[in-house]
């Protein structure tokens, strides 16, 4: 399995998803530097340590849905996903697809890890009062399910029309859910039921539980979809 | 000894009907050489066989037997060496001693195997699939157009390959466009959505 993981590495590291990871990191950088030294070193340090955290996690939030849907599309791309032929006899359809999933997840769990270390140390580092937030941290965590979320909710729609375009109908969707709430009604909890929103403080409209839950509904769509259709 | 029946296969993609109620039997230890024009549906028929894609109708039977298949053309990783990437779908495949075989095997076909894969041409990276078919020993081998892109020192090395699977008893499965170049036992000939026998 390790071999087979690193095979879909190979494929995921690619010029184009390097060139994507580093300008990714690079405005998440930017974004918590900006934040973090326009504080205003007078107020309240504790109301300052919420501030920083809201006001970057926005921007954190939407380029990390972006990268994920980009990811999952990229991987599963017909060019990306030939190299099955080679392993047929070798490896079952739903192990390859498990594996390649997990390779993704993998990778953006990392660079999840690396946002928070960077959210973090720029905060240690321009804010004298900086504290560590367990909140922070649980919302750097809500925000990988986000990813994963949204990244399997493109890998549906990227299945069933087979079209890179549809890329910026998903990330629209994701738009859509952060125009939808800034009021909440029941238009609001019924798109929130189906997609997933992370509000600024990092915490979903429903519970993490009911995160999961989604993402194990869409993994099943999505193996049995995989499956039935052709390589 | 059957290895592959095939009963009343068809396959449609929408509108457009590839190939309709094809029964066949493919027989251990002989060869089939496939030609016909592109999009005949020669590669769909040997997907089909390889369950890479599924009949739209008719069934398949296929005998317990390892098997491997040389793709036309696939796109392969450009960051990793020839070598590393050999070695990882060797270790895919269970092959035991893998690197011994993977620098002999390279050293066979003439391909370095510390160069990038973004730096190769064409015709190296099809030895590199030809390569990875043989990091495995397996009973029935598939090949779609596996001429394509080689010079003519790799197309000689290819076709006395292909002589010796066919020495040794393999049962071979071979698209072309070429018919010429191989010695085959059967002939099929894909024109119009139908598919019809011919003999050497």
């Amino acid at each position: 399995m390790k071999a087979l993981i690193k095979c879909h590495f190979n494929y995921l590291i690619n010029k184009a998803t390097l060139y994507i990871l580093i300008l990714v990191i690079f405005i998440s950088v930017f974004t918590f530097i900006v934040n973090c030294t326009a504080l205003d070193f007078s107020s309240d340090y504790q109301e300052n340590n919420v501030l920083y955290f809201q006001s970057t996690f926005l921007t954190v939030k939407t380029i990390s849905v972006f990268l994920s849907i980009f990811l999952v599309c990229n991987i599963f791309s017909a060019k990306n996903d030939q190299y099955y032929y080679l392993i047929t006899f070798y490896v079952s359809r739903i192990k390859y697809f498990i594996t390649k999933l997990m390779a993704v997840f993998i990778l953006e769990i990392i660079f999840v890890w690396m946002l928070s270390t960077a959210y973090q140390f720029v905060g240690f580092i321009f804010y004298p009062k900086y504290l560590f937030m367990r909140n922070s941290l649980f919302g750097y965590l809500n925000l990988s399910l986000l990813m994963i979320f949204y990244g399997l909710a493109a890998l549906l729609f990227y299945q069933l029309v087979n079209n890179s375009y549809i890329i910026i109908v998903v990330f629209s969707l994701y738009i859509f859910s952060m125009i939808i709430n800034e009021e909440n009604n029941d238009v609001t909890s019924f798109f929130n039921s189906l997609f997933l929103y992370l509000d600024e403080n990092g915490i979903f409209f429903f519970h993490w539980y009911y995160a999961i839950m989604l993402i194990f509904l869409l993994f099943a769509i999505n193996l049995i979809l995989y499956l039935s259709l052709d390589l | 000894m059957k290895i592959i029946e095939l009963k009343n296969v068809t396959k449609k993609y929408r509108r457009k009907t590839v190939f309709s109620s094809f029964s066949y039997l493919f027989e251990q230890g002989k060869t089939y050489l496939f030609v016909g024009d592109n999009g005949s549906g020669k590669t769909t028929l040997i997907k089909g066989l390889l369950k890479l894609i599924r009949f739209s109708g008719g069934s398949m039977k296929m005998a317990p037997v390892k098997y491997t298949f040389l793709p036309e053309r696939i796109d392969l990783p450009e960051t990793i060496t020839v070598e590393n990437f050999l070695i990882n779908i060797g270790l895919i495949k269970g092959v035991t001693n893998i690197k011994d075989k993977t620098v002999s095997l390279l050293k066979e076909w003439d391909l370095e195997g510390n160069k990038k894969i973004k730096e190769l041409s064409k015709g190296m990276r099809q030895k590199i699939l030809i390569i990875q078919l043989l990091l495995d020993d397996a009973d029935l081998y598939f090949f779609d157009e596996p001429l394509s892109g080689l010079d003519s020192f790799s197309r000689n090395r290819f076709l006395s390959l292909i002589r010796e699977l066919k020495k040794s008893g393999k049962t071979l499965i071979i698209s072309s466009h070429y018919p010429d170049h191989y010695s085959y036992d059967k002939i099929l000939h894909f024109a119009n959505g139908e598919i019809h026998e011919g003999f050497n």
